[in-house]
């Protein structure tokens, strides 16, 4: 009985610049489209798309998956499909936070929070000793180590 | 059927029928092994959605400051996908040893090597970059959660110890900024992407020393294959953390 290959397929040099070409191009794309400076979420689809193709460059051609068993190919696009599952129900979960206990992990909450915490005096910060400027804070940037070191300039002020 | 055993090579396993289905064998574990390491890192990645919800001004901020050095990310970029590429080819040249000691065999083994090595050296490229990258960090203070200390982007600190936000230049408290979540989450990301780096390169040259000794050839190459599966796959998740991290606002 002789023996048989099931991969004997030996790619042509050509084929691994090829794609190689195709993927150094597509980094140089990346950076470029990053430069235009597009709103944010366009931006993150755009990056991502690029990201995807050169993905499927590299699982194609570099990894062998298209001479190789349906069976590995399912792998691994079934962990993708996992993964997907895992973002899209968790980002459900997060957005959707606010409907069930109003306020309770919202931007508003928080900024309350911090704005109430900096007027009770509870966070390790100056008011500034200038009349003038009522306003103004100096604050820690180590989290107040260096007022309990007893350091007592601040390495910013923001009255600058 | 059981005859066959008794001139079976030695990188021929008993237990399997055929180098053809060992080979199969070898090659599907290695990507039950790939499909694990996507979804370890899809962690990660989730980790990144969620900063990017909760705390949408930092990744702006970030790229306005330059606190990421988008040359040196490129950079790595274009080495890692080199190496990728010397990998490949590596994997090719194994496939053209021929079982039989002769010439060609000899030709294609010493490529095999020189392939694996410049792999192994470009990946070293990529961790001394990195390298350079994470000591900048260290210097200014852009470190993760409790040891952020970068003097220009303050953080606000509760009489608690959590954090609340960082510090807008009029004294404000922005809750929608947070830079040492971003480089909890940049380091950790990073460097575990790093380690699988340093691992690649340790296997990747021991592959070098058993091809040295002569153990592979067109029939029995799998190992060669499959550490080639896991540096791409480690290229691919650079591919994309490279735009995630340094690239998107």
């Amino acid at each position: 009985m002789g023996h048989s290959h099931s991969e004997p397929h030996i790619s042509p040099l050509s084929l691994y610049f090829t794609v190689f070409s195709c993927l150094i191009v597509l980094t140089f794309v990346t950076v470029g489209v990053s430069e235009l400076g597009l709103p944010s979420t366009l931006s993150i689809i755009v990056a991502m798309a690029v990201a995807l193709v050169k993905a499927t460059l590299v699982a194609t051609w570099f990894m062998h998956l298209i001479h190789d068993t349906k069976l590995n190919i399912a792998l691994f696009l079934a962990s993708l499909w996992f993964m997907g599952i895992f973002f899209i129900f968790t980002t459900f979960d997060m957005a959707s936070r606010g409907n069930v206990m109003k306020m309770s992990d919202t931007f508003e909450f928080r900024q309350k929070r911090a704005d109430d915490n900096v007027r009770a005096g509870n966070v390790k910060v100056r008011k500034s000793d200038d009349p003038n400027k009522p306003h103004a804070f100096k604050f820690s940037t180590n989290g107040g180590k260096d007022w309990e070191d007893g350091l007592i300039a601040a390495e910013h002020s923001s009255s600058h | 059927m059981s005859s066959e055993n008794a001139n079976q090579k030695h990188y021929h396993a008993f237990f399997f029928h055929t180098m053809d289905q060992q080979n199969s064998s070898h090659k599907l574990g290695m990507w039950a092994f790939l499909a694990q390491e996507l979804l370890f890192f899809s962690g990660l990645f989730m980790a990144y959605i969620a900063m990017r919800y909760f705390y949408p001004d930092t990744f702006g901020e970030v790229q306005t400051r330059n606190l990421l050095s988008i040359p040196m990310g490129f950079t790595n970029t274009i080495v890692l996908l080199t190496s990728s590429l010397t990998m490949a080819l590596a994997v090719r040249e194994a496939q053209l040893i021929p079982v039989e000691e002769n010439e060609e065999s000899k030709k294609h083994r010493k490529r095999l090597i020189q392939l694996l090595v410049v792999t192994a050296a470009l990946a070293c490229v990529f961790l001394v970059i990195k390298y350079f990258e994470y000591s900048h960090k260290l210097h200014v203070g852009t470190l993760p959660g409790k040891f952020y200390h970068f003097a220009e982007w303050p953080i606000f600190t509760d009489t608690d110890g959590s954090i609340l936000g960082a510090i807008r230049p009029d004294g404000s408290i922005d809750v929608t900024s947070a830079p040492h979540i971003f480089f909890s989450l940049y380091f950790v990301a990073t460097g575990t992407h790093g380690l699988h780096v340093v691992i690649g390169v340790g296997v990747i040259l021991w592959l070098a020393l058993r091809a040295k000794r002569g153990e592979f050839n067109a029939e029995y190459h799998s190992a060669v294959e499959n550490v080639g599966l896991y540096w791409h796959l480690v290229d691919l998740i650079w591919i994309f953390l490279f735009p995630l991290m340094y690239l998107v606002k």
